[in-house]
């Protein structure tokens, strides 16, 4: 039991962290259609900024996090203009490759300015653990869990209650009538960019005391976190976070109840599983546009 | 003309892009030998031998030539099957770096006992069926869902393959000493595995042109460019895609095999998705539109590192950059360029 609580809030770390990657995802796919394969270098950017800003700059963890964050929002923007504004009327395969390969180009970039050898990120809470039902859990795990699910709900009530959500739902729901109504898609791509790119920061940061830094640290969450948004038909907000919560689920408990060497392995093969037998997804279709 | 139009990249702004390598036409049914001596086929491997014997004689004893040359035909004939897998199939195949290596890993073990020719064989055989299982578990999967399950399957196998000792192989799945190509006891040098290398290339070569004399390719492109109406004139969607990657896949084994052999070590990370994404790098800067292409564009990515020496750090993201921009600025890849220029050149020739 001991074990299992364990498993369960590590299971539930990694999910919130791809749910902020799916949520990144998701929300770009409904404001432009592309989706973004870049996400999984913005993730590694995101830890290593903060991992910069906390050493080389000596700012406090928190502060240094939240600048590594800002600047993910800037390359959001630099992003936009590099990899989807001149592919606008490509086939969105185009555009896949294309951030897939900014995705890359960060990677490298990285590797330029830190190397590849693996570094370690602290977490503001330090790593101390708590006891809860007599599994042990990391502070870190809890501060990781509060701030997803604050991150969550902020852009719950982003997309429901205002205009950029009206109007990224709009876009999703019919492009063209859209901007026949006066939604200003490009700006809307650009903002988009930047709140996916933010996200995607954010879980880099939360990601880095977990995992080992290396260039190539997002690879696996990216994947995992569009094997969620899979899961969620690319649909309802909390279809994604289900969706993420349950590969995370199963990466944790099934290492440690099978073998923990394939820990990464078991979301893969769920992923195939689903994409074999529900490839629209476990929670409807995908013209659902509430999010 | 052909029974269904088609375009082999599709781009819903401009459908006429499609680049105008002769087509054939489809008629009566013909034997191979017809297919195999109809005037592209013919010409075309024609022109792989000459300039697979040009390459062969200028590299003379050069081994950092001949080197760089073989890799080149072996990443060439992996960037072939994805060119079938992409380009053909409309499949999004990131599992053909993983392909490569299933050949790699499968050979390593396999070719002490069964020796080069077996190990190949049998890394064939493997990814033909691992294709064909991969095509049938993603037979729902459109586009980015089928990219995400590939994408999933080539990190499961970077995972397998860092675990080789797993199925009892190495420790970290990194192998040396794998023996190089030969047949029985001979021990060929640079330069007959480089003759040894493009003779499978030319066979491939071969291979690939009856392949798209046959209504396999035409049943693919059909499928790609819409399925429902493909389905309705009675072509088999599914076995279409399990045919078409299958045939991708048993190229990359091939390659990966091949790739074993010739570099003697192999490790997880020659394998992984930024390989598939040289792969994509390769089609498209050759040009999607062609098979030729495929193979161009291995020739210029293996060869690009040379000029990039001065810059060599920076490789990663000089491709990453190089990739973007031929996307953007290149769609249809140096042979689309050539044959848009050359069209021009020489005039409007009608068509039929």
């Amino acid at each position: 039991m001991d074990t299992f609580i364990t498993l369960l809030f590590s299971g539930l770390t990694l999910g919130a962290i791809y749910t902020l990657v799916s949520l990144g995802i998701v929300v770009l796919q409904k404001a432009t259609g592309v989706i973004n394969a870049a996400q999984f270098g913005l993730v590694a950017l995101g830890a290593y900024l903060a991992f910069w800003a906390s050493t080389d700059l000596g700012l406090p963890l928190v502060l240094a996090s939240v600048l590594a964050i800002a600047i993910l929002a800037v390359i959001g923007v630099v992003l936009e203009r590099l990899t989807y504004a001149p592919l606008r009327s490509k086939p969105i395969d185009s555009v896949f490759l294309a951030t897939l390969a900014g995705g890359f180009a960060m990677v490298g970039l990285i590797v330029l300015w830190y190397n590849a050898d693996p570094r370690g990120l602290h977490s503001p809470l330090g790593y101390g653990t708590v006891s809860i039902l007599g599994g042990t859990v990391p502070k870190h795990s809890l501060l990781v869990l509060a701030v997803s699910l604050l991150a969550v709900l902020g852009l719950s009530l982003a997309f429901n209650r205002t205009s950029f959500g009206r109007q990224v739902r709009a876009l999703a729901a019919d492009r063209n009538t859209a901007r026949l109504y006066g939604v200003a898609a490009n700006k809307l791509s650009i903002a988009a960019f930047a709140l996916a790119s933010a996200m995607a920061g954010l879980a880099g940061v939360l990601l880095g005391p977990i995992a080992a830094l290396t260039p190539e640290m997002g690879l696996a969450p990216m994947l995992f976190a569009f094997g969620a948004a899979i899961i969620a038909g690319f649909g309802r907000l909390w279809g994604v976070v289900g969706g993420a919560m349950l590969l995370g689920l199963v990466e944790q408990l099934a290492a440690g109840y099978i073998a923990p060497d394939f820990r990464q392995a078991y979301p893969f093969v769920a992923i195939l599983l689903i994409l074999a037998l529900r490839p629209e997804g476990l929670f409807g279709g995908e013209s659902s546009v509430r999010l | 003309m052909n029974p269904v139009s088609v375009s082999e990249v599709t781009s819903p702004s401009s459908p006429s892009t499609s680049t105008s390598w002769p087509e054939p036409s489809a008629g009566a049914p013909r034997s191979w030998l017809q297919r195999l001596t109809a005037r592209s086929g013919l010409l075309g491997v024609i022109g792989a031998a000459v300039i697979l014997l040009i390459l062969g004689m200028w590299a003379g004893d050069d081994a950092y030539n001949l080197s760089v040359l073989t890799a080149s035909l072996v990443y060439g004939i992996a960037a072939l099957g994805l060119y079938y897998a992409y380009s053909v199939g409309g499949m999004f195949a990131f599992g053909q770096a993983a392909m490569m290596g299933l050949g790699a890993y499968i050979t390593a073990k396999v070719c002490e006992s069964i020796g080069f020719v077996g190990g190949v064989l049998l890394a064939m055989v493997v990814t033909a069926g691992v294709g064909a299982l991969l095509a049938l578990v993603l037979r729902k999967a459109q586009h980015m869902y089928f990219a995400v399950g590939t994408l999933a399957f080539a990190e499961l196998c970077v995972i397998l393959f860092h675990h080789w000792d797993f199925l009892g192989g190495e420790r970290s799945g990194n192998i040396y000493g794998i023996p190089g190509p030969g047949i029985g006891e001979t021990e060929l040098d640079m330069a007959g595995i480089y003759w040894l290398i493009a003779g499978i290339t030319l066979a491939v070569v071969i291979v690939a042109t009856l392949v798209n004399a046959s209504p396999m390719r035409r049943s693919a492109l059909a499928v790609k460019n819409n399925p429902t109406v493909a389905q309705a004139n009675g072509i088999p969607v599914t076995a279409t895609k399990v045919r078409i990657l299958v045939f991708a896949s048993v190229l990359g084994g091939l390659a990966g095999a091949l790739h074993a052999h010739t570099m003697s070590s192999i490790a997880p990370e020659s394998y992984g998705v930024g390989v598939a994404i040289d792969l994509f790098l390769m089609v498209l800067i050759g040009g999607p539109g062609t098979m030729w292409g495929a193979l161009l564009g291995a020739f210029v990515l293996r060869w690009l590192p040379e000029f990039l020496r001065p810059i060599q750090q920076y490789e990663t993201v000089a491709y990453s950059f190089l990739l973007l921009a031929t996307i953007v600025l290149l769609p249809q890849g140096i042979l689309g360029g050539v044959s848009r220029l050359f069209r021009k050149v020489v005039g409007r020739r009608v068509r039929g």
